[in-house]
């Protein structure tokens, strides 16, 4: 019976707060402060997805859910910013019978990487995704290997882990574990033979502490892996991207299956590989899959086209306090040949709490916008001469360097001034800051 | 002749951008017209302390500073020697343990450190101690900013470097932060601090300055440097009252 009302009430104020437009993850946090093991009272679906990591979850689990929904799945799953216990709660709460009963084929859930543990206490996901794992927010996270070990307590015996094989950190969970589904990407043309980040942290064997090797990166320390002393590499892969072409805009999956990209990103094609594997597993065809996800661009607002004066303008979304998500925006502006400027905009670092900490910024290889077709960089926010100060550490030339201080007075120079492409490289924190500004297509 | 630096374990520890601070102290030493010839290691193997003027180590995760105590016990006698000899160095974040006499890791493992003080640290996986920090110093002026990023508490520290006006001491209600033996300095603060605190790059150049005589001091400061800092202390100002 109190099952029942614990639902009825969180069903209603779920509905409350849809009417008033707070979609949060309050009525969980009600729910289970009635009722603290409700999740592990209620009937939950046959597949139970669960999705992780530094980068990608949300990319992720819309693609995922996209794909089985297009193939006849009914899907409940949870959107960004709600991936703590309470928003998870929200989300099978809400969709459930008032006698406790999921209605969904799947339950696809995005999961905060330090809050698994406590999550998947009360029910285990049969499918666990996990994506990679960076410096991420390391004011809060401490450092990768602190998440690694918050995250292995999230790990059951009952549960298969889905794994990227090209992160050595993330391929840990899989040592001994012979069920483990392994995901990666083959040697590309894009493939390096060097890490081209500022920092490495793929050189040392996560196992036993020895210097590693590698044959190739795709980014970063995301690649292939091998540490001579204890033999940990980079495993076997179950569904692989075998070959890509970026200017054509595709990739190929286990040397069949041809997905065109709607952004040729290196994080885009991880995040659908990784979605390709949960929805194989689950029992999708690969045609099919690669049907329902070819040329999809993605809806969560990271990348935005917009106009801005004579310039057509590019947002692409990268995270503060994370020098990959930044590394792969500033990669992507190089390896496009038309001339263009970048704005750069480190305002309020986070948007859910307060740090003045800005290490992160000597994390990121700004070297990457050292190019002939980078005309001007314009630096904005709060913190604009942290960023002065570290761009003054790159090899790009002063001259092109362009701070100013306030967002409005430097998007109204832009605007007046010249009329070559333009990218606008900033974090959810501050991205409302350009578009506000500008006209967004 | 050059200023001899010595960063160890500029892979190994080095979690928050912490190689800055050399890129930093390097180009301030050539505005002074010396010059700096850097070492960067990830081992102390077949160097000798005796040979630097300056030597810094950063922050590691906790397997990490483990491994980097374990290659530096090797040198403990000469990292001493050259202590007391007045060399200019600097530890920061989890480094700055290893000046003390003991590490106590998670599990109840202790590990010998170099004992240039009495002081203790242990380590608890079960919380990470994270925050925004302004602190003042005896000896110089201006507060410093920073950031405290580590899973132990620092305790036997009866004259600490640094008083916290914001962010976590050495130990839980502990206001005393870091220490100071002769010219060798500790702190918690992660990440690159010498550029954070632009009056702390010249107190330690004016250190060098004295100890080697490869230069007379004069003051420098770089754009953006003094307002980075300004903002920084300004923003973190708003948080304390
Ligand atoms: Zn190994």
């Amino acid at each position: 019976m109190k099952l029942f009302f614990v639902i009825l009430i969180c069903k209603l104020l779920k509905f409350a707060g849809g009417i008033i437009g707070r979609g949060s993850s309050m009525p969980g946090q009600l729910a289970l402060k009635l009722y603290p093991d409700i999740l592990s009272k209620i009937k939950l679906p046959e597949f139970i997805i669960a999705v992780t990591g530094s980068n990608g979850k949300t990319s992720t689990v819309e693609m995922t859910a996209r794909i089985l929904q297009s193939n006849g799945k009914s899907v409940a799953y949870n959107k960004e910013g709600s991936n703590q216990i309470e928003g998870v709660a929200t989300l099978i709460l809400s969709n459930c019978s008032l006698t406790g009963k999921m209605k969904s084929d799947i339950l696809l859930i995005e999961s905060d990487e330090r809050y698994a543990r406590y999550t998947f206490n009360y029910f285990h996901p049969t499918h666990y995704i996990m994506t990679n794992l960076y410096r991420d927010q390391l004011t809060r996270n401490g450092h990768p290997q602190w998440v690694y070990e918050a995250l292995s307590h999230s790990i059951h015996d009952d549960t298969r882990l889905i794994l990227n094989a090209d992160d050595p950190l993330i391929s840990c969970f899989g040592v001994d574990k012979e069920n483990t589904a392994w995901f990666g990407v083959d040697k590309l043309a894009s493939s390096i033979d060097h890490n081209d980040g500022v920092y490495n942290d793929g050189l040392y064997c996560p196992i036993c502490g020895e210097k590693m090797s590698y044959d190739y990166y795709h980014y970063n320390h995301i690649g292939a892996y091998c540490c001579d002393k204890c033999g940990f590499k980079k495993h076997k892969t179950d569904y692989t991207v075998t070959s890509a072409d970026m200017d054509k805009g595709e990739i190929v999956i286990n040397g069949k299956f041809t997905i065109p990209l709607a952004f040729t990103g290196m994080y885009n094609i991880y995040n659908i590989l990784a979605a390709f594997a949960a929805c194989s597993i689950a029992g999708i065809d690969g045609e099919a899959i690669a049907k329902s996800i070819g040329n999809y661009m993605i809806k969560n607002g990271r990348i935005m086209r917009f106009r801005l004066g004579s310039h057509n303008g590019t947002l692409l979304t990268s995270k503060h306090e994370n020098s990959v998500s930044y590394d792969q925006s500033l990669k992507y502006i190089a390896s496009k040949a038309e001339q263009c400027s970048v704005l750069i905009i480190v305002d309020a670092i986070s948007r859910k709490y307060f740090t003045g900490e800005t290490s992160w910024l000597w994390d990121i290889n700004f070297d990457h916008l050292n190019c002939e077709h980078v005309k001007n960089i314009y630096l904005s926010g709060t913190y604009v001469n942290d960023l002065a100060l570290r761009f003054s550490f790159t090899g790009i030339p002063s001259e092109k360097i362009k701070p100013v201080a306030d967002i409005g007075q430097c998007i109204d120079y832009i605007s007046e001034n010249g009329d070559e492409k333009l990218y606008c490289v900033t974090c959810f924190s501050d991205k409302d800051k350009l578009l506000s500004r500008v006209e967004v297509l | 002749m050059a200023i001899k630096i010595l960063h160890l374990y500029n892979n190994l520890m080095n979690l928050y951008g912490e190689y800055a601070n050399i890129s930093i102290l390097d180009r301030h030493i050539r505005q002074q017209g010396a010059n700096a010839e850097i070492t960067r290691s990830d081992s102390c193997n077949g160097l000798s302390p005796a040979d630097f003027d300056f030597i810094y180590i950063g922050s590691g995760t906790e397997k990490a500073q483990k491994r980097a105590l374990a290659d530096l016990m090797t040198k403990r006698q000469e990292l001493k020697a050259a202590a007391d000899n007045g060399t200019v160095m600097l530890f920061t974040g989890n480094a700055f343990e290893m000046l003390g006499s003991f590490i106590t890791d998670d599990s109840g493992k202790k590990y010998e450190a170099l004992s240039l003080s009495e002081f203790e640290t242990t380590e608890s996986f079960k919380k990470r101690i994270t925050g925004d920090a302004v602190c003042t110093c005896r000896f110089i002026e201006k507060d410093f900013v920073g950031f405290i990023n580590k899973c132990s508490n620092t305790t036997g520290i009866k004259s600490p470097l640094f008083t916290m006006k914001l962010g976590y001491g050495n130990c839980e209600n502990d206001k005393g932060e870091g220490i100071r033996i002769n010219n060798v300095f500790g702190t918690h603060l992660i990440g690159p601090i010498l550029v954070k605190n632009p009056h702390f790059t010249r107190y330690i150049l004016n250190l060098i300055a004295e100890k080697t005589g490869e230069f007379i001091y004069r003051d420098f400061v770089n754009p953006y440097e003094q307002e980075a800092y300004d903002t920084t202390l300004r923003e973190l100002n708003k948080r304390m009252v």
